[in-house]
């Protein structure tokens, strides 16, 4: 086989994210492409959380998709929440002592949940036990039941080896690690790496070592290694392992980024997190990185920062943007280039927040009172977002404005197998720089749409929210507004020309399609691996990726919808609204009348992309796709 | 070896085992309820806990509970009550940022 999915689930907190760590190091470092999407409730600890993973022989994969092939289940309630998720044929991997717990004992369920199982456990003749549910997979689904009793296993590990008590839940992700291991074929050199990485203490490596061997001796002897790989023939010559938001920080000290403010929020903080861990307060390459006491002051405080020089930007989430707004207008009024990194999630208010969503498109394109100009792009995946991530200083500096870098949450904590970035093509671009000596020097001098600009130091300047003169002093004068606001907005037509069309969408598939979808985002790996399967139907599929909306890619969005016919173009977005295809009319006049969307919070998962588009090809004009827990 | 003064400490995800504090081993669940606290002098103890602290956590309902005759009625069914939860060096690492 060339494709493995696999769904590993259990409480949060509970040692999933060393699970899949452990899987997807092993497996890259085996030489194949992984990517691992993390979905998880909003409170701290015990709720379900699960992985849903792709890895391929073949490519870096950047989608994900059901059924699964493994469902690898920490708990009972994993069972029963993923059971349906895995194809006939299938490996189910439990925890044998939970065999007599019931679906209707285990209370972080949702009562949505419990009773939805209620019923089709009812149709399926199934008692609503885990040994019930097991037993329905063999008989009618082919699935293969791999149950181990976790207690065995820990207590025999804690008489051979003895246990670190304080990282015992450690014990329990080696022992799922182990069983997929097995399964899969995953070979000693490779997870043996991925141990030694994530157990760097000897005695836990040690006593995990153990564990492992235990569990795949076991499930070896009795299932052999059925679903192992085929060799990988994915040929780059480095990969990164990273999620989007660790992407983005290295993309940001790759930039020259010198201040980042921000204030904890979901999905976005862990990216200043990670830049924490570089944090280096003088010295060639230091980077400051502050937690404010909220979204207001970040905003302002990166706002300081990039008026002395440093390259600066934010990082949040929808929340946060929202309390940001008034000192992006500040930013847009004094022409202070500035980045916001947008993590959008589920909303409106608090809504979701640890689930994914591109709900807040129109914000970032809108908001604000008053005009001024800004840009706003988007990535559609890890590897786009390291370089749009650099980009976006580039752009906010030489255009002195304000920039906006949407992403995603699916983006930002999913972790993927990436080519090791190229850095030959990187240039850092700070733009006009006022040079040093002059007399009289105005910021906002109307010689020029792009003012030089100097740093606070350099020169005496003055700032103001108000409008205001080219030295920067109030001014209320209607002839000096019109020509402090015009050299303003004129920087959209500088934006226009300079920056070209196809540096603002990919398109990818047919020439003659006979359906072109239209997204952007992470829609992006399931929309391209859509096309493959439509292809493979006889459907001739295209996808046409927005990946800036400020400047808009007008001219090729227009050539396409003219060559092809309005009608075959469908808007495929994580909102209610198709946000994108709204700007799409705006911006060209041309109206798509038809709209795949998915605004649950979990990702678009191929198969369901696939199922929507055919209902479109039949005539629907609007599918809503539901799928995954 | 059987210690009548060990005190049973819960995992606080995976619950069905802990640590028995003066043996310092991880034991099943099912061995630690024998040395659970509030499983010897279960009324003067779980009034005492609540007393001091204002809950007991009930690891079977994963809920904590700050009433003494609910808590009573949780003891009577064989739950498993307490105070406290073994140490987890883990879980920051595992549990993402949420706010």
């Amino acid at each position: 086989m060339n494709e493995l999915r696999y769904i590993l689930g259990g409480p949060q907190g509970g040692g999933l994210e060393t699970l899949s760590e452990l899987l997807s190091w092993a497996y890259a470092h085996a030489g194949y492409g992984v990517i691992s999407d993390r979905e998880y409730f909003s409170n701290i600890k015990g709720r379900h959380s699960y992985i849903h993973a792709t890895v391929s022989a073949t490519e870096l994969p950047r989608h994900l998709t059901y059924p699964v092939d493994v469902v690898a289940a920490m708990d009972a309630e994993t069972v029963f929440t993923h059971f349906d998720d895995l194809r006939d044929g299938g490996y189910i991997i439990y925890n044998s002592d939970d065999d007599n717990v019931s679906f209707t004992s285990i209370p972080s369920m949702e009562r949505d949940l419990r009773e939805r199982l209620t019923s089709e456990f009812k149709e399926l003749g199934v008692d609503g036990t885990v040994k019930s549910v097991v037993k329905y997979l063999q008989s009618n689904r082919k699935v293969r039941a791999v149950g181990l009793s976790f207690k065995e296993l820990l207590m025999e590990i804690e008489k051979r080896e003895g246990i670190v008590p304080s990282q015992a839940s450690r014990y329990i992700s080696t022992i799922l690690a182990g069983a997929v291991a097995a399964i899969t074929g995953i070979n000693e050199e490779d997870l043996d790496y991925s141990l030694k990485r994530r157990f760097v203490r000897e005695d836990l490596y040690r006593h995990n070592r153990a564990m492992a061997n235990i569990v795949i001796e076991a499930v070896k002897g009795q299932f052999g290694s059925e679903l192992k790989l085929d060799k990988s023939s994915v040929k780059v010559p480095g990969v990164l392992v990273a999620s989007g938001n660790d992407i983005i920080a290295m993309a940001k000290t790759v930039a020259g980024v010198r201040f980042q403010a921000y204030y904890p929020i979901t999905p976005a903080a862990d990216e200043s997190f990670t830049l924490e861990e570089y944090e280096a307060l003088s010295g060639e390459g230091s980077i400051v990185v502050f937690q404010t006491e909220d979204e207001l002051a970040a905003i302002n405080a990166a706002i300081g920062a990039a008026l002395t020089g440093a390259r600066s930007s934010v990082a949040t989430s929808g929340p946060g943007f929202d309390l940001m707004v008034e000192g992006l207008g500040w930013a847009g009024q004094n022409e202070v280039p500035v980045v916001v990194t947008y993590y959008q999630r589920g909303g409106p208010s608090t809504g979701q927040p640890t689930r994914g969503g591109q709900s807040d498109l129109l914000s970032s394109v809108f908001a604000s009172h008053g005009e001024y100009p800004r840009i706003v792009l988007a990535s559609g995946d890890h590897e786009e977002t390291f370089y749009d991530a650099i980009d976006a200083f580039n752009y906010a500096e030489t255009y002195q404005v304000p920039v906006i870098h949407l992403v995603d949450k699916f983006l930002a904590n999913t972790i993927a197998t990436i080519p090791l970035p190229n850095l030959d093509g990187i240039r850092i671009v700070r733009g006009n720089l006022a040079p040093k000596g002059l007399s009289g020097y105005k910021r906002f001098d109307l010689s020029s749409v792009i003012s030089p600009r100097a740093f606070l130091g350099d020169y005496v300047m003055w700032y103001s929210g108000d409008e205001h003169d080219e030295y920067g002093h109030i001014d209320e004068d209607p002839i000096n507004r019109i020509r402090m606001f015009d050299k303003r907005m004129k920087k959209l037509d500088m934006i226009e020309k300079e920056i070209p069309e196809e540096r603002r969408y990919s398109y990818f598939g047919s020439e003659r399609p006979d359906i072109v979808m239209v997204g952007w985002g992470f829609v992006k790996g399931a929309a391209l691996k859509a096309i493959e399967e439509l292809n493979g139907e006889g459907i001739k599929a295209s996808y046409y990726h927005i990946r800036m909306f400020i400047p808009f890619p007008r001219e090729s969005i227009t050539k396409i919808a003219r060559e092809v016919g309005v009608d075959k173009l469908v808007a495929v977005e994580h909102n209610y609204q198709a946000q994108a295809s709204r700007l799409v009319a705006m911006n060209t006049g041309i109206t798509i009348g038809k709209s795949v969307v998915k605004y649950t919070g979990r990702p678009i998962y191929v198969h369901e992309l696939v199922n929507a588009i055919k209902n479109i090809m039949r005539g629907s004009v609007r599918e809503v796709m539901s799928y995954g827990a | 070896m059987v210690n009548e003064n060990d005190e049973f400490v819960p995992h606080a995800i995976h619950t069905w085992f802990g640590y028995l504090k003066v043996r310092g081993v991880i034991v099943t669940r099912d061995e630690g309820a024998k040395y659970g606290q509030y499983a010897r002098d279960t009324q003067e103890r779980i009034k005492n806990a609540l007393s001091t602290y204002g809950w007991v956590y009930c690891v079977d309902c994963r809920k904590p509970l700050f009433d003494l005759n609910e808590a009573l009625e949780h003891a009577k069914r064989g739950h498993l009550l307490t105070n406290e939860f073994m140490r987890d060096e883990v879980a920051a690492e595992e549990v993402p940022m949420v706010s």
